[in-house]
């Protein structure tokens, strides 16, 4: 399981203006199931397709077995792609679907016949040779796609959302079945999809994307019960985010009150991310409740009931397989193990060096303090990654036109409490910036971000890639 | 009620297809097979027979599929690869290069022809063009090639067009599939690209072909020596010394000519389905 059959240095992939990838290094080990999982515009469909070789990476290499693959054409890579929308051969009956691999390898028909003969029973569609593809039912041409691929015997087989477009039912079924047929095959998949519990079904190893940065890298359960980020957090499952400090070790505060927890190792008084599941909220009565609200709504969501409880302002989710009819007033208790304290993301830009301490990050040009104790560090126009805490940019007062130093104007695209402070999202043009405030602002709204100086943080780019290889 | 409503929506082209279609047909062929004289209507054979037996009307087929043919093979050698490179232009481009292809269609095609004339006459540049290759000396106009140009030129984007909408609709994921599984360039385009091209590629040989065999202005402007079926029907209803309005040999001869390219148009048909079972063009 140790090996690398696919190894990914520092891909960066742009189109246009928009950079899609940035700096993604990734390894995938021999037989296993991953997955490849973020919300659309993440970069995951583009990551699969540069490892395909249909996308050639902006800068970066790409290692099948060890040997770089970066510059071969599709047609020369021993990976086979199921695609999304199947892209069977609409003019070829499913026997020279499936063939069309093997003829290309010159294979005589007797095996071409046996192969495809054993691969139709192996997705259980054993006579349909002779059928053409639009007379198959959708889940049955996914089947014949899956055929089509691994009938070559790839070392790698990547797939494309390829159960994106069958109905609930059948895609549960399907996905048992590939599972099981990756099992049996020992072929490496690479998997694709937004899907988060498809992903959490299937995979051996999930690589969460957020606008092409990987986010976590890990085991579904470490995934699901250890997200290191609000954005993980909130793409896996459903969960509470609120703002909250470490006091010390195993103590922190939030939601107006201090709570014990499972966490250490944070600096003192750190401010983090907290985040709970809903089932790890327990309704109690108001007296023995640790936190006290009014249920504002109660949904039936098929094996649990949805509350949504109002505690100071703070809109707690809450799952129970036991309903609390509205308008009662209740406590809520967590138990420390259920709070998960995340560090606060940083913003990562992509950025070029200029003179005087200055970096470029496509919009304007920052002032950057000097990061060490050498003067030129970095060389000219050396592209850098650009970190910034949400909590050190301040929302300004004023929506300034000028171009004042380190200041950004864009608009509010979302907005979110969280129990103590706002965490909004800012567009400005092709960035988007998270932030921490206090200040009430509306989706859609015009603000000014000012950066200070002496926040910012530079990184060269080879750093990140060990950051990343520490972080797997 | 929905049904009475659909029949009373149909009216208008009912009335369109019996006035223009039907009725011609019928008086087609009425004329072909009915002998009006001052005794009464009769009907006769003579037309039919004749058609199919006079030596000169057989010959004036054989040279209009003659010409057809050529100018169709002309056509597809310069007009599949030209679409094929229209198709994988970028898009603003492409856009580009149609308007340029369909802008003379525009024109009426009789005074292209005219145009074309003057272009094979003895100082025309076509002529010159031809000369200083080396295919003979001497003015293009009155020989078969002169007509050959000119069914090429005024219908080859009539074949263009279907097999470029075609290659459009290919889904270029089908392209990646292939490439996925190993195929290269030429794979790729033996396998996948030309045989979902072939039903284009068939109704823009239909759209090439039918004019061809049918035309009397090309043979007429450019080369006036060569008798085709089209400029023969002309001649009987228009032209000709003993012209009339209601020319029985006219009639038949259009009878005859309308089976002609029906026949042609069921085995082009044929073509095209026969590939959907497994490439029968190749």
């Amino acid at each position: 399981m140790s090996h690398h059959i696919i190894d990914l240095f520092n891909i960066t992939k742009s189109y246009g203006d928009t950079e899609v990838i940035k700096d993604l290094s990734l390894y995938v080990r021999k037989g296993e199931f991953l997955t490849l999982l973020g919300p659309s515009g993440c970069g995951k469909t583009t990551t699969l397709r540069i490892i395909s070789g249909f996308e050639q990476p902006d800068s970066g290499r790409v290692l099948f077995d060890g040997t770089d693959i970066t510059d071969l054409p599709p047609h020369k890579r021993k990976v086979n792609t199921v695609f999304q929308k199947y892209s069977l051969f609409p003019h070829m009956n499913i026997y020279e679907n499936i063939a069309f691999g093997l003829r290309i390898q010159k294979m005589p028909e007797t095996v071409i016949k046996e192969k495809v003969k054993k691969v139709l029973d192996l997705v259980e569609l054993s006579g349909f040779q002779k059928r053409m593809p639009e007379s198959l039912s959708g889940g049955q041409q996914q089947r014949i796609a899956i055929a089509r691929a691994i009938v070559n015997e790839p070392e790698i087989l990547l797939l494309d959302e390829p159960l994106g477009a069958l109905d609930l039912k059948l895609r549960k079924e399907m996905q048992v079945e590939l599972k099981a047929l990756q099992q049996k095959t020992g072929i490496t998949f690479i998997y694709v999809t937004h899907d988060q519990e498809e992903a959490l079904t299937m995979s051996d190893t999930i690589v969460v994307m957020n606008q092409g940065v990987i986010q976590q890298i890990g085991v579904p359960t470490d995934i699901y019960n250890e997200p290191v980020n609000a954005f993980v957090a909130q793409f896996i499952g459903e969960s509470n985010i609120l703002s909250g400090v470490m006091l010390k070790d195993y103590l922190c505060e939030f939601a107006g009150r201090t709570f014990e927890c499972a966490d250490k190792g944070f600096e003192k008084d750190e401010d983090v991310d907290i985040v709970i599941r809903p089932e790890d909220i327990k309704i109690v009565s108001p007296e023995e409740g640790m936190l006290k609200g009014t249920v504002k709504s109660a949904l039936f969501k098929g094996v649990h009931y949805e509350m949504i409880v109002e505690s100071d302002g703070f809109r707690w989710k809450v799952h129970s397989t036991q309903m609390t009819a509205p308008d009662t007033f209740v406590g809520m208790n967590i138990a420390p193990f259920d709070i998960q304290i995340m560090k606060i993301p940083y913003n990562i830009l992509t950025g070029w060096i200029l003179e005087d301490n200055q970096v470029d990050i496509g919009k304007i040009n920052l002032n950057y303090a000097p990061q060490n104790a050498n003067a030129s560090e970095f060389g000219d126009e050396e592209t850098v990654n650009v970190y910034i805490l949400p909590l050190d940019i301040e929302v300004m007062d004023t929506v300034c036109e000028d171009d004042e130093e380190n200041v950004l104007t864009g608009e509010v695209e979302t907005f979110r409490y969280k129990g103590d402070d706002y965490e909004i999202q800012v567009k400005c043009d092709d960035l988007l910036l998270l932030v921490h405030t206090y200040k009430k602002v509306k989706v859609g709204q015009k603000v000014s971000l000012k950066v200070p100086v002496e926040k910012i943080k530079i990184r060269k780019r080879e750093e990140v890639a060990e950051i990343n290889e520490e972080n797997y | 009620m929905k049904k009475i409503t659909k029949i009373l929506l149909g009216i208008p082209l009912y009335i369109w297809l019996i006035l223009f279609t039907v009725v011609p047909l019928l008086m087609i062929f009425f004329y072909a097979v009915f002998e009006i004289t001052p005794e009464g209507i009769h009907f006769t054979t003579v037309h039919l027979t004749d058609v199919l037996t006079n030596v000169d009307y057989i010959n004036a087929t054989l040279r209009s599929i003659h010409y057809a043919v050529i100018s169709t093979v002309v056509c597809l050698l310069i007009g599949y690869p030209l679409a094929y490179i229209l198709a994988k232009l970028p898009e603003r481009r492409r856009n580009f290069m149609s308007v340029l292809l369909l802008l003379p269609m525009w024109m009426n095609f009789l005074i292209r022809t005219y145009a074309l004339m003057s272009l094979i006459d003895e100082d025309g540049v076509i002529t010159k063009i031809f000369s200083a290759m080396g295919f003979g000396s001497g003015m293009l106009k009155g020989t078969d090639a002169a007509i050959i140009i000119g069914m090429v030129y005024n219908f080859l984007p009539f074949l263009i067009l279907p097999i470029y909408t075609s290659m459009m609709k290919i889904d270029h994921r089908l392209v990646e599939a292939a490439q996925d599984l190993g195929g290269n360039a030429f794979v790729v385009f033996r396998k996948v690209i030309f045989p979902l091209t072939v039903p284009g590629m068939v109704s823009g040989i239909t759209m090439v072909f039918v004019p061809c065999v049918t035309s009397f202005i090309i043979p007429q402007l450019l080369n006036n020596n060569a008798w085709t079926i089209g400029k023969l029907i002309e001649y009987k209803f228009v032209s000709g010394a003993d012209a009339e309005a209601v020319s029985p040999d006219g009639s038949a001869l259009s009878f005859f000519l309308m089976i002609l390219v029906f026949l042609c148009m069921s085995v082009f048909n044929k073509i095209d389905q026969g590939d959907e079972e497994g490439g029968a063009l190749l």
